[in-house]
């Protein structure tokens, strides 16, 4: 099962794509404002995550659904 | 020498069709030289004996055995995507279309809520996207084709056929049978592809042609629901059979006409649900 943690943009420096199924920096989705993005993970948590919120999928695509992650396009 | 010519009341060939499971059907009915083709297995039976108090023996021959469809590829719809080439970069010809006349095509299937208004295919040229009510095409980035079809957990037929002037989109699955036209500007889709990254789905046997297909090629690759063999068509410019062409593992997926390949990014996987 895949769990997702949403992590501050500033906090992408600390990454560890080797523990994350993110392949790099340069793949990240970040917020519509710039300030947040999320890794995700299966199995154990990572260490440099241990601590922060994990959401499931579906809690996941709901909050990647939201006006904060996904900006309206032309119809 | 004198030629023994064969005349039509000499032979008849008789073929029936049905999946692999009910040759046991035929084998019970079948007269000694009748040919049997599972349609789902490709292979092809002939009777080596006619059907009586026992039934009949069969010899076996792997037709299509060459092709088979076992694989697709899912993506999350948080940041999963298919990126052709790896990081997204470069300008040059990555579909393997060379002129204004071509055509793409894939296989896919949504999985949960439709998103509203998410590309799911992307290209300079071409962007095909989601909406609650259906499915729209863009070309050249205005000509919009808007097909009234989607259902989540059904896999649909896509492609799109340019021929210099038309652009044709057509919408398949086992309920519907769309296609829309719009007159567009001539345009080569040049420059990298990807897809994904917001929408959870699966993707099969993407492919393009260096040709605008017609409805009725479309039709026979559609195969009422089932992909099969590409390799007939001359103008096939490049087929990426996610994951059949590369053991159902990795994080590549190979161009099986030589071009350049597709990689797996953010945790998108080779997947067993495929169109049937």
């Amino acid at each position: 099962m895949r769990n997702y943690v949403i992590i501050d943009a500033s906090e992408v420096s600390s990454v560890d794509f080797d523990q994350v199924l993110e392949t790099s920096a340069e793949t990240l989705r970040f917020s519509v404002d710039g300030t947040k993005t999320f890794v995700k993970f299966e199995g154990e948590t990572p260490s440099f995550l241990e601590g922060k919120t994990a959401n499931t999928h579906s809690e996941m695509l709901d909050i990647l659904a939201g006006e904060e992650w996904t900006s309206p396009i032309e119809p | 020498m004198a030629l023994n010519k064969l005349h039509k009341k000499d032979f008849t060939i008789a073929v029936k069709t049905g999946t692999d499971a009910n040759k046991s059907k035929f084998k019970k009915e079948c007269v000694q030289g009748e040919l049997y083709f599972a349609t789902d297995t490709k292979k092809i039976y002939v009777a080596e004996t006619t059907a009586g108090a026992s039934d009949a023996t069969l010899a076996q021959f792997d037709g299509g055995a060459s092709f088979s469809n076992t694989y697709s590829v899912e993506t999350d719809g948080t940041n999963d995507q298919l990126q052709l080439p790896a990081g997204l970069s470069g300008s040059g010809n990555r579909l393997g279309i060379t002129g204004t006349s071509h055509t793409i095509c894939f296989w896919m299937k949504i999985t949960g809520t439709i998103p509203h208004r998410v590309n799911f295919f992307t290209n300079v040229s071409i962007q095909i996207r989601t909406r609650t009510d259906g499915f729209r095409f863009y070309t050249s980035g205005v000509n919009k084709h808007h097909i009234h079809t989607i259902t989540a957990g059904t896999w649909y037929f896509l492609a799109l056929s340019c021929d210099g002037t038309n652009h044709t989109s057509y919408v398949k699955s086992l309920s519907d049978d769309l296609s829309a036209t719009v007159v567009g500007n001539s345009f080569t889709p040049t420059g990298y592809a990807t897809f994904g990254p917001s929408c959870n789905a699966n993707y099969d046997e993407f492919a393009t042609f260096n040709s605008a297909l017609s409805a009725s090629d479309i039709s026979n690759i559609y195969n009422n629901g089932v992909p099969g063999d590409l390799s007939g068509y001359a103008t096939l410019a490049g087929h990426w059979r996610m994951g059949d062409s590369d053991g159902g593992t990795g994080t590549t997926i190979t161009d099986e006409m030589g071009g350049e390949d597709i990689t797996l990014a953010n945790g998108a996987f080779i997947d067993t649900d495929i169109p049937s």
